[in-house]
């Protein structure tokens, strides 16, 4: 049984824990299953909604997994599957990959590089006042209020806020590459 | 569109905050629709990218804190 397998067994018994950290280790070979449709839908509502229903099944007694990974492989389906709901729903089927291509391999557990995460914080660290106080919040927080709220908390406007977000992420990849990063290659 | 408007439109689609419509489908935010599909293989790289630095300031990206807020029924 594989770590994946483990963790979602956990989770079967209602641990959220458990279920935070299978969604940590299947979120990257979810999201870039997405990329061949990402002309066509929004990859961060898909990755959401695969996962909030990976809940639902993780808590339905009468549904059962079988084989290496059986998580994963089913919420990459429901992904798929999501995508290319989604995508007729709002009339972009043109966009939309052929349906007979065979879907990309995705490694269930990527290789990390245990350097990065610290180089990540050094290079936020030495970023100025506002684009690093901008960033931060975004990081942080971004994922539970809008924008909108956040720069009212910062005194900063939408746009200013955005502003120096970009800034801060410009400065942050420069500092990546100066360390032979390139921001293609981050994620774990 | 100029670069530096490019460069907002993407940064505003790029968090993984999500509302919800009235079918209760997580929707993408307003500036996605105002997006080139060129621009949002673009979005595509810059969401992978903010996932990666959320994860290395607080342990868990923003896509995995947003649904447990609403596991939690947030």
């Amino acid at each position: 049984m594989s770590r994946i397998d483990e963790l979602f067994a956990v989770a079967r018994t209602g641990d959220v824990t458990a279920f935070k950290n299978w969604m940590g280790s299947v979120e990257l070979p979810i999201r870039l299953s997405l990329r061949r449709f990402a002309r066509a839908v929004d990859a961060e509502s898909i990755v959401q909604e695969t996962l909030l229903r990976m809940w639902v099944l993780a808590n339905d007694e009468e549904r059962t997994l079988e084989g290496e990974n059986a998580s994963l492989r089913f919420a990459l389906g429901v992904a798929r599957n999501l995508a290319r709901s989604e995508a007729r729903r709002m009339g972009r089927e043109t966009l939309l990959p052929p349906e007979d291509l065979p879907d990309i391999e995705v490694p269930p557990d990527p290789p990390s590089d245990p350097r990065l995460h610290g180089v990540i914080l050094e290079c936020i660290e030495k970023l100025a006042k506002k684009p690093l106080a901008a960033l931060r919040l975004r990081l942080t927080e971004g994922q539970a209020r809008s924008d909108r709220t956040l720069a009212f908390r910062l005194g900063m406007t939408t746009n200013t806020f955005l502003q120096n977000i970009v800034r801060a992420r410009r400065q942050v990849a420069a500092c990546l590459e100066r360390q032979g990063i390139t921001v293609e290659g981050i994620w774990l | 569109m100029s670069e530096r408007e490019r460069d907002l439109l993407l940064e505003a689609a790029a968090s993984a905050h999500r509302e919800i419509d009235r079918e209760g489908r997580i929707v993408p935010p307003p500036a996605w629709y105002d997006m080139a599909p060129e621009q949002r293989v673009e979005l595509f790289q810059l969401q992978l990218a903010t996932r990666a630095m959320e994860r290395a300031v607080s342990g868990a990206s923003g896509t995995v804190r947003s649904v447990l807020r609403r596991i939690a029924g947030f």
